[in-house]
């Protein structure tokens, strides 16, 4: 558990370019929804329904808005993919950043912090092409893994055994996709560590790096999931408690979520220090060390 | 015949797992049984309706039994077949005679792909069934009272369509011809060959259902046969009477069926199992080894119910929901008539049997882990199938010309009783804090699409998707409607009569009509000539609320818009509201397509409301029903927080790269 806690300290020490990053996340969110939002405010503005639906989640008014603003709903919706795909972009762009940052070590300026993003922003769009690709091949790969369960399967199943056998099948699908996120993300952290600008080279480096030391990877990688799942699912259980209507308690709320958002994206580039302290720990690491994009920026 | 109330038997036809079923019911809570009411149904029932073999169990006769059956069925589960022989013992009760006879043969309309049921499925679905999943009757030998052989007189006509490829209906000419008042016997001796389970009949694996699997008789009146091909949406229409039916099967298989067991008889690996059905006019069953049985009194009802194994955990939600239905109906429309009441929860791999009727025999479904708060799943299923004994079963409406009678009516009558017992708006689902209504549901399907056909008509003159619209949705909230103008007392008094007069009588539309029209204090023919008669579309709304004054800011009054924007013209209220919160209501006649209502005096209007008591369940949107001055930003900021908010939190976690 310690190096979690180590990790979230010294991601929490980044504060600065998280509060960016969580800001960047905020005005991308509220850009792309707003033809969404004005489809809501055209058909509702002026309706008295508005109050019931401020007061209840009602299907009928809601089918009414979906069935009557179909046109600029379904245009909203390629807003929404296209927010989906930049805010991807960006979080790669920045990310980059992030994980320079975070494997420097003296105080950096938001400054320095861009120009690193900038310099690694090819090879983190690069692997961010990646990534569909390899989380494809790892899921057809837990499909086939998980074939064998069905061997388990008695002559007849009811839907109860039926369910927890899709719920295994799925854990290995799901196992197998984590190991696709997690060989992405030590790919990542080994290409800014080593400054390496070979992708190929790196998911080799990455897979033998995993295959070496998978149980301790997988189990810390697992927790800062679950940490990160318990965090939003509690959030969103408690969240009804929040329900001031007025426009203060709004805005309220607003800001909080805010604040939750923030806290999430602390605890997700936590993984990546979590990730380097782990391959650092091991003998197996490679020891060419970390190399800057530039020696200026390095501070002591 | 008494029956013991309120007490529970669970038992299984195969003494294999009796043992295993009967703790798995104790442990399920559900049962509580008293020792000695098990006991006293288990020894006591059997003997009471052994000695109903022969017997008339509705003494007197609820119907007039024009048809009546006796089958020997013999099902071979490993071949999927069903060979047959039946006497159908027929009266010609019309002032005409008969020359020929036609009967439905509704199993060969999964023949043929290129049959006039088949054809109507879409392509994409035709492609998906196979050849050798098809199935099919053949009438191997015919016998006019023991003397006519007529089984090389049979033809297979197509009297609806001219489809050559459909054979559904059969039609044989008599040597004489048969006089009214007279009855005759038909011995009719078939093999049907059963299709993997499509439209709620044939098999999956080991699991069976019957529906239509033997030839009826038409009806023959006005001196002319009604008896039409099987549609894709074409449902029934049959004479009542009686129904013996000895069915032979394998003994590890459970069964369930219209009517009551009377005995089951075993030899070797087999068993016959005899039942009888009165003043129905269909009979169906179903057969699965792996059926669990549990049968309770409600009140003087036996209800036994079938169910998948690992659906033991709604056990007690069918049983509630049916005790509702069995309650309110007995209030509202008249008590349930048979004895006995059948509900089948068909397991998920064979949900495609489910969602269907037949006389005291409901066919529903669920899913394993459907938690209480969806209950469209199973609440609103059973109810609807359950509403259909009263206008599927107990008036048979000719379902395949008229067929809003039958579903239109079950789907008005079902919500109604879900909406009182669960909610307005909570009776289909409050999953997810989304809170669903039934008729909700209706209104949502109805204004997708609510110009795309007009209601009456006969099933296959519907095209692909708008069956549904027109048949279900769109009377139901045509009768909701009608319910909320009349009020629910009135609208009660038009549901009781209707059933109690015409209960196995067969009513057409008129005869709903005209007792709408006895019943009513207010006119509403046209408005039901339009929602039936016509494919108009109902929508008023309020346009603007304008507040008019002179240079010097003082207040002139104030002009209300209202419109119609559909062509669909009805009266309405409606309702404007001052600043200070008093509100008048007033009534336009929705004749013309605009009405400028223009409110005198210094006292602003802010808002106005056409049908501010949401009574139109017909109109198609409700939302342009308002218009306020003082709008509700804070309504609209919280709807856009709470997509602002799954919005990011969708970005945090799956693009956050």
């Amino acid at each position: 558990m310690s190096i979690i806690f180590k990790a979230l300290r010294r991601i929490f020490g980044l504060r600065k370019f998280i509060l960016v990053i969580g800001a960047v996340h905020t005005v991308i969110s509220v850009c792309f929804l707003l033809p969404y939002n004005k489809a809501f405010r055209d058909f509702f503005s002026h309706r008295q329904v508005t109050e019931i639906l401020a007061l209840q989640n009602l299907y009928t008014y809601y089918a009414e808005f979906y069935q009557r603003m179909n046109e600029q709903v379904y245009s909203a919706m390629t807003w929404i993919q296209m927010g989906n795909l930049s805010h991807y972009f960006l979080m790669a762009f920045l990310t980059g950043g992030v994980i320079s940052v975070m494997l420097m070590t003296g105080a950096v300026n938001v400054k320095e912090f861009y120009r690193n993003c900038r310099y690694y922003s090819w090879r983190m769009f690069k692997v961010a092409f990646l990534t569909p690709g390899i989380l494809i091949v790892l899921f057809v790969a837990g499909v086939l893994l998980g074939l064998p369960l069905i061997l388990f399967l008695p002559d007849y199943f009811g839907e109860d055994q039926f369910f927890y056998f899709l719920l295994s099948y799925s854990m290995v699908i799901g196992v197998c996709i984590l190991w696709g996120l997690l060989i992405l993300d030590i790919i990542k952290v080994r290409m800014i560590e080593n400054n390496e600008k070979k992708l190929s080279h790196m998911l080799l480096t990455a897979v033998q790096l995993f295959i070496k030391n998978p149980l301790r990877l997988t189990g810390y990688y697992l927790m800062m999931l679950f940490i990160w799942l318990v965090f939003v699912a509690g959030y969103w259980i408690f969240q009804d408690f929040l329900s001031d209507r007025s426009a203060g308690g709004v805005m309220v709320e607003l800001l909080i979520f805010q604040g939750i958002v923030l806290l999430q994206l602390w605890i997700r580039f936590a993984r990546y220090d979590v990730i380097h302290q782990i391959i650092c720990s091991s003998d197996i690491t490679d020891k060419s060390g970390f190399h800057l994009p530039d020696q200026s920026m390095h501070r002591t | 015949m008494q029956r013991p109330q309120g007490a529970i038997k669970s038992v299984r036809s195969s003494t294999k797992h009796s043992d295993r079923l009967f703790t798995l019911d104790l442990c399920n809570g559900f049962c509580n049984l008293r020792l000695y009411s098990y006991l006293l149904i288990l020894f006591v029932l059997p003997l009471i309706l052994s000695g109903l073999r022969g017997q008339d169990i509705l003494n007197p006769p609820l119907s007039l039994r024009i048809a009546n059956y006796e089958i020997e069925a013999s099902l071979d589960t490993r071949e999927k077949q069903l060979r047959g022989r039946e006497i159908v013992t027929w009266s010609n009760t019309d002032n005409q005679a008969v020359s020929e006879l036609r009967f439905h043969l509704y199993l060969n309309g999964f023949r043929h792909k290129s049959s006039s049921f088949l054809s109507g499925m879409s392509r994409r679905r035709l492609e998906l069934i196979k050849e050798e999943d098809l199935g099919g009757i053949d009438v191997t030998r015919l016998i006019v009272n023991d003397q006519w052989d007529l089984g090389d007189r049979i033809a297979y006509i197509q009297p609806d369509d001219d489809n050559p490829f459909d054979s559904t209906v059969i039609s044989i000419p008599l040597p004489g011809p048969i006089r009214p008042g007279k009855t005759i016997q038909i011995e009719i001796e078939f093999i049907c060959r059963l299709p993997r389970l499509i439209a709620r009949t044939g098999y999956q694996d080991n699991f069976f259902m019957l529906g239509q699997w033997f030839p009826k008789i038409g009806v023959f009146k006005d001196g002319e046969w009604n008896c039409h091909q099987f549609f894709r949406h074409s449902e029934f229409f049959a004479d009542f009477g009686t129904y013996d039916v000895n069915i032979t099967l394998p003994v590890e298989y459970v069964v369930g069926s219209s009517g009551i067991l009377l005995r089951e008889e075993q030899k070797d690996s087999l068993k016959t199992l005899s039942f009888r059905a009165e003043d129905v006019h269909d009979f169906a069953f179903t057969a699965w080894p792996e059926y669990r049985r549990i049968m309770k009194m409600v009140n003087t009802v036996e209800v036994v119910l079938l169910y998948a194994p690992e659906h033991s955990a709604k056990v007690s939600r069918y049983f509630d929901i049916i005790e509702t239905a069995l309650d309110y109906t007995a209030q509202w429309l008249m008590p349930y008539p048979y004895p006995q009441l059948t509900i089948v929860d068909v397991p998920l791999y064979a949900y495609s049997a489910g969602g269907m009727e037949y006389p005291s025999f409901i066919i529903c479904g669920s899913a394993w882990g459907v938690p209480e708060s969806m209950k469209f799943f199973l609440e609103e299923f059973t109810m609807h199938e359950f509403l259909h004994q009263y206008f599927y079963g107990i008036l048979a409406s000719n379902e395949a010309e008229e067929p809003w009678l039958d579903e239109g009516l079950t789907s008005y009558a079902s919500q109604k009783i879900l909406s009182e017992t669960y909610g307005l708006h909570q009776s289909a689902s409050t999953f997810l804090n989304i809170l669903v209504g039934a008729f909700d549901e209706g209104k949502k399907a109805y204004m997708r699409r609510p110009d795309v056909s007009i209601t009456m008509k006969s099933s296959w003159m519907f095209k692909p998707g708008t069956y549904y619209v027109s048949v279900y949705s769109k009377p139901m909230l045509m009768l909701q409607t009608l319910e909320n103008v009349l009020g629910p007392a009135c609208m009660d008094s038009i549901m009781s009569a209707y059933i109690q007069r015409w209960e196995f009588k067969h009513p057409r539309t008129q005869d709903f009509l005209d007792i709408v029209r006895e019943y009513s204090f207010q006119d509403m023919q046209g408005f039901i000539q339009q929602a039936l008669y016509d494919s108009v579309v109902l929508d008023y709304s309020v346009a603007s609320v304008q507040q008019n004054r002179d240079n010097a800011g003082t207040l002139l009054g104030t002009d209300i818009t209202v419109r119609r924007l559909g062509n669909f013209t009805f009266p309405v209220e409606i309702e404007y509201t001052y600043t200070n919160g008093h509100a008048v209501l007033t009534e336009w006649n929705g004749i013309d397509s605009m009405m400028v209502l223009t409110v005198g005096g210094p006292d602003p209007v802010i808002s106005a409301r056409v049908d501010p008591g949401q009574k139109i369940w017909l109109d198609v949107n409700w939302t342009n029903n308002s218009f306020t001055i003082k709008d509700n930003p804070q309504a609209l900021y919280r709807h856009w927080l709470k997509a602002l908010k799954m919005y990011q939190q969708i970005l945090v976690g799956f693009f956050g790269f």
